[in-house]
């Protein structure tokens, strides 16, 4: 797969917002927001940032083991997107090629990172390696079955556990399509292989997962 | 997991993600039900489909933009232009530098010079180079009276007179001590003043900390922090903006203290701690309102410990009996009250900024074992015992998180200041004397690293309390502390 993200991000014309929450704001304002941006403005970069930076974030940090990487990451993809900027075609999806310069920057991180765990600084004292675990504050709400919340956090440890023994493509095929919601297409530009392959790709990385659910590690 | 062929069928995917029409759907599921292996493997990957979207979303931490500004400020700055430029320049001159004392210092490097001085013969003949060499043997030779006959014949043999004329300018040990006989202007002569020299082989020493040079800093912090107590003892105020440093506070009497300034002025006093912002609601729309707030601020580095702990207990009690995990659900409920969070500076200004006055605040801050024995924190309605057990992940470890610390005494104390009206918390005694007193325990305890986790930068955990035994009192905002 391609590894830089700057060279190859201007063939990026996606005509579907990405993402299960959808794009926010006017195609107008979008549109608008891309020709700033596009022109180096750093007012526009600034609202680029805020309006992106949680769903980036939250797919990166399914990628990678420890939030602080993750912050990291997405950082380091969007400075790479601001230095590129000139090359970014306003009639493209700004989110989407956002979001493909992150995950090539999470897939860089863990390839280079290997399978080797990190444990951030930040949960030091957690009993158990929940790096990748994030607590809602919903689930503390007074009024929510204790229960229920219990029984929701253990599924979403199991989910996480077993994400975390996926292949670094594996684990991307599942963030993309079932967690960000990416089109087949765009999975196919993010990762640079043919539509066919993402289907089958992402039909075993479901098996995959569903392995990784069953065993008992 | 039952096998499932390897050319997939596009319905097969279709079918997982909910995405056939009804009439493929009746058809797909019709072929489904001769096969009820195929049928169970496909829902069980359905079912995945939908955890994996049910995954909680989470915000990006609040400290990423200014990073960012900051990446962005550092890639236009008009340094990096000019830094390969200016590197070269700085590498020339210390190429150069380095030439020049090279030059300066080669002739005294010879060993044939260096011994020359060491043999302690009269000496005529030599020019000013030889006597520049007395620097090197001073400091590196320790066998003055001890040269050897071998050493005359390296002179000899790099043409080096076998006597040396003292420096004119000199006037010092060697000129002096040429015939093994002269003294020097304070009375030692050569041989005593090389003893008494400083050798290669000898510790380096710094200055005492008697001195106050190593624990200067460290004052500097508990200043902060102690200017913060008095202040609040004679209810005075500090800044209303808040500065990432502040150099001192400014006091002013006639105004009421922000927890803004309060918590600008104590941030740099806590560089090495982990401190816990306490807030402090007494129903549920408070609670609300702060759980809004820290919604502001959630990131992945929040936790509730004690919740944590509570879940893990009641799933161990799945096979106990009803009354163990009735107690477990209540346990459960009773932690759920309270939400221990873990936030970056950054997102603590965030959070303060957005909680009204009505809302209590305190800072509650770890005390060292002296002050543990001299002071006792007073406590806060039924809440006490926990905010001293919830205290002790950041500084003991997971394994002592929630229920086991309970009511355990031996922990170390807290000291807990309000915010909101700047009253300290305190059973006996003047918390500001104690602090003078025990001033350098405390520099002891910042230098702990097994006591500060070996943290560097400000970190503060926040909790929420909710006070049910008391009602909030019209004049909270200015006296939250009595209860």
């Amino acid at each position: 797969m391609a590894e830089s993200t700057t060279a190859t991000s201007t063939r990026v014309n996606l005509s579907s917002p990405v993402g299960r929450t959808g794009q926010t704001g006017s195609s107008g304002d979008q549109k608008a927001l891309a020709l700033a941006f596009c022109a180096g403005d750093r007012k526009a970069f600034g609202q680029v940032v805020r309006l992106y930076q949680d769903r980036i974030y939250n797919a990166v940090l399914r990628m990678v083991p420890s939030p602080d990487d993750a912050a990291d990451i997405v950082q380091e993809a969007f400075m790479k997107a601001f230095a590129a900027a000139g090359t970014f075609q306003a009639h493209a999806q700004l989110y989407t090629w956002l979001f493909r310069i992150a995950m090539n920057q999470a897939l860089s991180h863990r390839r280079s990172a290997g399978r080797r765990k990190t444990v951030s600084l930040a949960w030091e004292t957690s009993s158990n390696d929940e790096a990748h675990t994030p607590l809602q504050l919903a689930d503390t709400r007074p009024g929510s079955d204790p229960v229920d919340s219990a029984h929701q956090h253990q599924e979403h440890e199991r989910l996480y556990a077993a994400l975390d023994q996926l292949d670094s493509d594996t684990r991307a095929m599942i963030v993309m399509r079932d967690i960000e919601g990416c089109e087949y297409d765009q999975i196919a530009e993010i990762l640079n292989i043919p539509l066919g392959t993402v289907k089958s790709r992402l039909f075993r990385a479901r098996q995959a997962l569903r392995v990784a659910l069953e065993s008992p590690s | 997991m039952s096998e499932l062929p390897d050319n997939i069928p596009p319905e097969y995917l279709d079918y997982i993600e909910d995405e056939l029409t009804p009439a493929q759907a009746m058809a797909f599921e019709a072929k489904l039900a001769a096969d009820p292996v195929l049928r169970d493997s496909l829902d069980a990957l359905r079912v995945d489909r939908m955890l994996l979207r049910e995954l909680p979303q989470v915000s990006a931490p609040a400290t990423l933009t200014r990073r960012l500004e900051l990446g962005i400020q550092r890639q236009h700055s008009p340094w990096r232009t000019y830094r390969p430029a200016l590197a070269a320049g700085l590498a020339l001159c210390c190429i150069g530098l380095g030439v020049l004392m090279v030059a300066n210092f080669w002739p005294a490097q010879t060993p044939a010079e260096g011994l020359a001085l060491n043999t302690g013969k009269t000496a005529a003949g030599a020019g000013e180079k030889r006597s520049e060499a007395i620097g090197f043997s001073t400091l590196a030779t320790t066998d003055l009276p001890t040269a050897k006959d071998w050493d005359l014949a390296i002179l000899e043999k790099n043409n080096v007179p076998a006597v040396t004329p003292p420096a004119p300018d000199r006037g010092d040990v060697a000129a002096r001590d040429a015939g093994g006989k002269g003294r020097t202007d304070d009375g030692l002569s050569a041989h005593d003043k090389l003893a008494m020299a400083p050798r290669a082989s000898d510790p380096i020493r710094l200055p005492s900390d008697k001195e106050g040079i190593l624990t200067r800093s460290m004052d500097t912090k508990v200043g902060s922090l102690h200017d913060v107590i008095d202040g609040s003892a004679k209810n005075v105020n500090v800044p209303t903006t808040l500065a990432p440093t502040p150099a001192a506070p400014v006091i002013r009497p006639d105004t009421t203290v922000s927890a803004k300034s309060v918590l600008a002025v104590t941030q740099p006093a806590v560089t090495n701690m982990v401190l816990a912002l306490v807030i402090q609601v007494h129903n549920d729309q408070q609670e609300q309102t702060a759980l809004k707030a820290l919604q502001q601020v959630q990131n992945t580095q929040t936790k509730n410990w004690r919740l944590e702990a509570a879940r893990e207990k009641l799933a161990s009690t799945a096979s106990g009996s009803d009354a163990t995990k009735a107690e477990a659900v209540k346990k459960l409920r009773e932690n759920e009250d309270q939400v221990d969070l873990r936030l970056d500076s950054g997102q603590m200004e965030t959070l303060v900024a957005a909680l009204p006055d009505s809302i209590g605040l305190f800072v509650d801050t770890p005390m060292p074992e002296s002050m543990d024995k001299a002071s006792k924190v007073s406590g806060t309605g039924s809440n006490q015992a926990n905010n001293v057990a919830g205290q002790e992940p950041e500084l003991n470890g997971p394994k002592q998180v929630g229920q086991q610390n309970l009511g355990n005494t031996s922990q170390p104390q807290r000291m807990r200041i309000n915010l909101r009206g700047v009253v300290l918390e305190q059973q006996g005694g003047n918390l500001s004397q104690q602090f003078q007193r025990n001033q350098q325990n405390l520099n002891g305890y910042f230098d702990n690293p097994r006591l500060t986790n070996g943290i560097t930068a400000p970190r503060w955990m926040v909790r929420i309390e909710r006070i049910t035994d008391t009602e909030p009192k019209a004049s909270r905002a200015q006296e939250p502390a009595k209860r």
